[in-house]
């Protein structure tokens, strides 16, 4: 018989994986098409490329970890080692949160308070959790939920899509208060997250179960 | 084959196979291919089958993947019992497909079973010494010990030795965890050593796992 079953399974697998990028790519590119229209039809925030060096290279990180280690993660494109996993989340979370709040985020953990704006529903809020709907909506159609058979899958499509939402709300908005970029940007954020995720999950439990 | 407690990573590993990860699958194979192999050389006795036999396992187990689910409390051994079965039945096949093919071409003394020829652990009845009347007296007090097993004891002891089936199988079949399987198996291995003497019991599970149908 003299089968080679370790390069047979090798180059299925492989082929699994080339079939999921094929499957997957144009909900990928269809999302960068709303997110960007978004920004062209909104408009970019005009200092942009005037803010401090560190926020700007957090908000090029949250780009990244959300157009690339996020999505190939869930969709199972890419199978990092556990502890490159925690390391990729709390760099998710610190990048998101340099990316909102710059030099105020240092004065805030050290008992600073949060001077400026509470919490309120405004534009950014809204724009945010509304931006993450459509995103949502995208990854539900597109099985992007299911794609793998570990139910945590889902919280990384649904991560991703909360940050993607929310850098588009950090790249349109130039508000310089604090208290807004905490509770409208990150706090929309994570409010994104707690909803996208139940959502993932139960879209995961249903598309799998099919 | 003592993988489970060699290599603990076997369900992570199985796990993120089953997700498509091709390194994952590597790793798997590396590490379930030698005690597989090992099995089917035992059950095979020729080392070019038991090679075949291998890849035929590891093709056969991935089209089945899907249907792969982690029951019980050890899910390395769960990865390990599932590989083995497929090992195992795919071994049978072709020995009994050899001797289908022996009786075909009706080669006087070439009729027996190779399923009963299966190296085994124990000694063999010749070297036990068991007559055929000795057999049938063993066989009855197996019956009666059996018959006085509890039920649910007597049920995991015939499917397996009777049956031939595996504990994740048996598992399987009654719908109860593995542990307790093993559980039950062990108190009913233990009555009947009692009521048999360990001697007896030896042989009479030996009968029971071979051709001496109780």
């Amino acid at each position: 018989m003299s089968l080679d079953a370790l390069g047979l399974i090798v180059a299925d697998l492989r082929a699994g994986r080339q079939a999921r990028v094929r499957y997957f790519m144009p909900a990928l590119v269809l999302a960068l098409l709303l997110v960007g229209g978004f920004l062209v039809l909104e408009g970019l925030r005009p200092d942009l490329w005037r803010q401090p060096l560190g926020q700007l290279g957090a908000q090029l990180a949250v780009w990244l970890l959300c157009l690339v280690a996020m999505p190939a993660v869930g969709l199972g494109l890419w199978f990092p080692a556990r502890s490159l996993r925690i390391v990729l989340v709390i760099a998710a979370i610190a990048a998101a949160a340099v990316a909102a709040l710059g030099q105020d985020l240092w004065a805030i953990l050290t008992g600073g308070g949060v001077p400026g704006q509470g919490p309120r529903l405004d534009y950014c809020l809204g724009a945010t959790v509304g931006a993450g709907f459509v995103l949502l909506a995208l990854g539900v159609l597109s099985g992007a939920f299911a794609a793998r058979r570990r139910a945590s899958s889902a919280l990384w499509v649904s991560g991703g899509m909360s940050l993607m939402a929310f850098v588009v709300s950090v790249w349109h908005c130039p508000s310089a208060d604090p208290g807004h970029n905490l509770y409208s940007h990150l706090g929309a954020a994570l409010l994104l997250m707690l909803l996208a995720s139940g959502a993932g999950l139960i879209a995961h439990h249903r598309q799998r179960q099919r | 084959m003592s993988v489970a407690q060699s290599q603990p990573g076997l369900a992570v590993l199985m796990d993120r196979y089953l997700d498509g990860d091709q390194r994952a699958f590597g790793q798997l194979h590396a590490a379930l291919s030698p005690p597989i192999r090992g099995l089917l050389g035992k059950l095979v006795r020729d080392n070019a089958t038991a090679e075949d036999l291998l890849q035929a396992t590891l093709l056969k187990a991935h089209l089945a993947r899907d249907g792969f689910v982690v029951r019980g409390p050890h899910p390395d051994a769960a990865v390990q019992a599932w590989y083995t079965t497929i090992a195992r039945n795919l071994a049978l096949d072709h020995l009994r497909a050899q001797i289908r093919e022996r009786k075909r071409r009706a080669e006087p003394g070439e009729d027996r079973d190779p399923v009963e020829e299966i190296a085994t652990d124990l000694p063999s009845i010749e070297e036990w010494q068991v007559d055929r009347d000795t057999a049938a007296e063993i066989t009855r007090r197996v019956h009666e010990a059996l018959a006085q097993l509890p039920a649910a004891q007597r049920e995991v002891v015939e499917l397996h030795k009777l049956a031939g089936l595996s504990m994740a199988e048996i598992s399987e079949r009654l719908q109860i965890r593995e542990g307790a399987v093993r559980v039950r198996a062990h108190r009913a291995y233990k009555a009947l050593a009692r009521a048999l003497g360990p001697g007896m019991s030896l042989v009479a599970m030996h009968l029971l796992g071979t051709g001496g149908r109780a």
